[in-house]
């Protein structure tokens, strides 16, 4: 390579050089995060109500884990002579829909709440194993209804 | 030959003279811009809580700058996905933006930039500054925040996820 083949490749070098933009660097930062694949129910039930959960059967203070995207289906069984004041899942008032039968839940997409209060003076004290018989028939009525429901879940296939 | 000695250095003398009006001279002046350096600070990895629709990630800033100037600037520009699983098919879309201590927020979406600018004393701001209505002086932009959407939250099948936000730096004369 002679003198002049030299000079223009550094020439030319120079000129590249100086028709680049400017320097740029980068730096990245990770973020993650972990869907679950199932959430808690929580029950919050006032003295001897209990609450079935697709067929069984919960008492206050119950943590349930429910499948991500699953509707379970909520019965509520009551103490004799109470009367049913308020039920709310997540803020949402659902004392009517609960009153009525079985409840099919939204699809879970988080932790979730269901609190149950009765009308004061309305629920006898609870002693012992007196109310096993409602509890029973509760169970047995839940159980009916979930079975009635796939019926006709089925028949609309 | 005393004639010829005088004619001969008066030739000489006269081609000494003349010698300065056929020179060229020349003065080269050169000067060296040193290239900025600074430090820019992004925020750590991190995991985000499920379900928060709002999470202060940490602050971009920048510090140790020297060699900027008054119109010459820092740009970063951010660019991000939506968080995505190797196990399951949804996406979890979010969006960036800046706040301050106790002002509303910027959005930055990705592909775009903010301007870190250059001071007359060399230095660069430390954070990016938002002129406001609420304060007579600009507020610096000192949390950023991640924040996504309970109803794509919602929808987002059970797994792990991850996202990248890459910060592109660049020393620019605006």
């Amino acid at each position: 390579m002679n003198k002049k083949t030299a000079s223009l490749l550094l020439t030319l070098l120079a000129a590249v050089l100086l028709a680049l933009p400017g320097r740029a660097w980068a730096a990245d930062t990770t973020l993650t995060t972990q869907v679950p694949a199932s959430h808690t129910l929580t029950l919050t039930l006032d003295a001897g109500i209990r609450v079935t959960v697709d067929g069984v059967s919960y008492k206050n203070g119950a943590r349930i884990a429910i499948p991500r995207h699953q509707s379970p289906t909520l019965t509520l069984c009551l103490p004799a002579g109470a009367v049913l004041e308020k039920a709310d899942y997540n803020g949402r008032d659902v004392t009517r829909a609960l009153q009525e039968g079985p409840y099919r839940l939204p699809p879970v997409e988080s932790d979730g709440l269901l609190t149950v209060t009765l009308r004061p003076g309305t629920s006898q004290p609870a002693t012992g194993d007196t109310g096993a018989a409602l509890y029973v028939l509760c169970a047995s009525l839940a159980a009916g209804a979930l079975l009635t429901l796939g019926r006709s879940r089925k028949k609309h296939l | 030959m005393k004639k010829l000695t005088t004619l001969v250095l008066v030739l000489a003398l006269a081609a000494s003279l003349a010698v300065p009006a056929f020179a060229a001279n020349t003065t080269t002046l050169t000067t060296s811009v040193p290239a900025a350096t600074y430090t820019l600070n992004i925020p750590a990895d991190q995991e985000i809580p499920f379900g928060k629709t709002s999470t202060n990630i940490g602050s971009i800033s920048v510090t140790d700058g020297v060699g900027f100037a008054s119109g010459k600037d820092l740009k970063v520009t951010l660019t991000y996905d939506a968080f995505a699983s190797e196990a399951v098919a949804t996406t979890i879309p979010f969006s960036i933006s800046l706040a301050g201590d106790s002002l509303g927020s910027v959005d930055v979406g990705s592909g775009k930039s903010i301007v870190f600018k250059g001071l007359s004393t060399g230095g660069v701001q430390e954070f990016v500054k938002v002129e406001s209505t609420y304060s007579s002086n600009p507020v610096d932009m000192v949390k950023t925040y991640v924040r996504m959407s309970s109803t794509d939250w919602g929808k987002a099948l059970a797994g792990d996820y991850s996202a990248t936000i890459t910060f592109t730096a660049e020393v620019v004369s605006g």
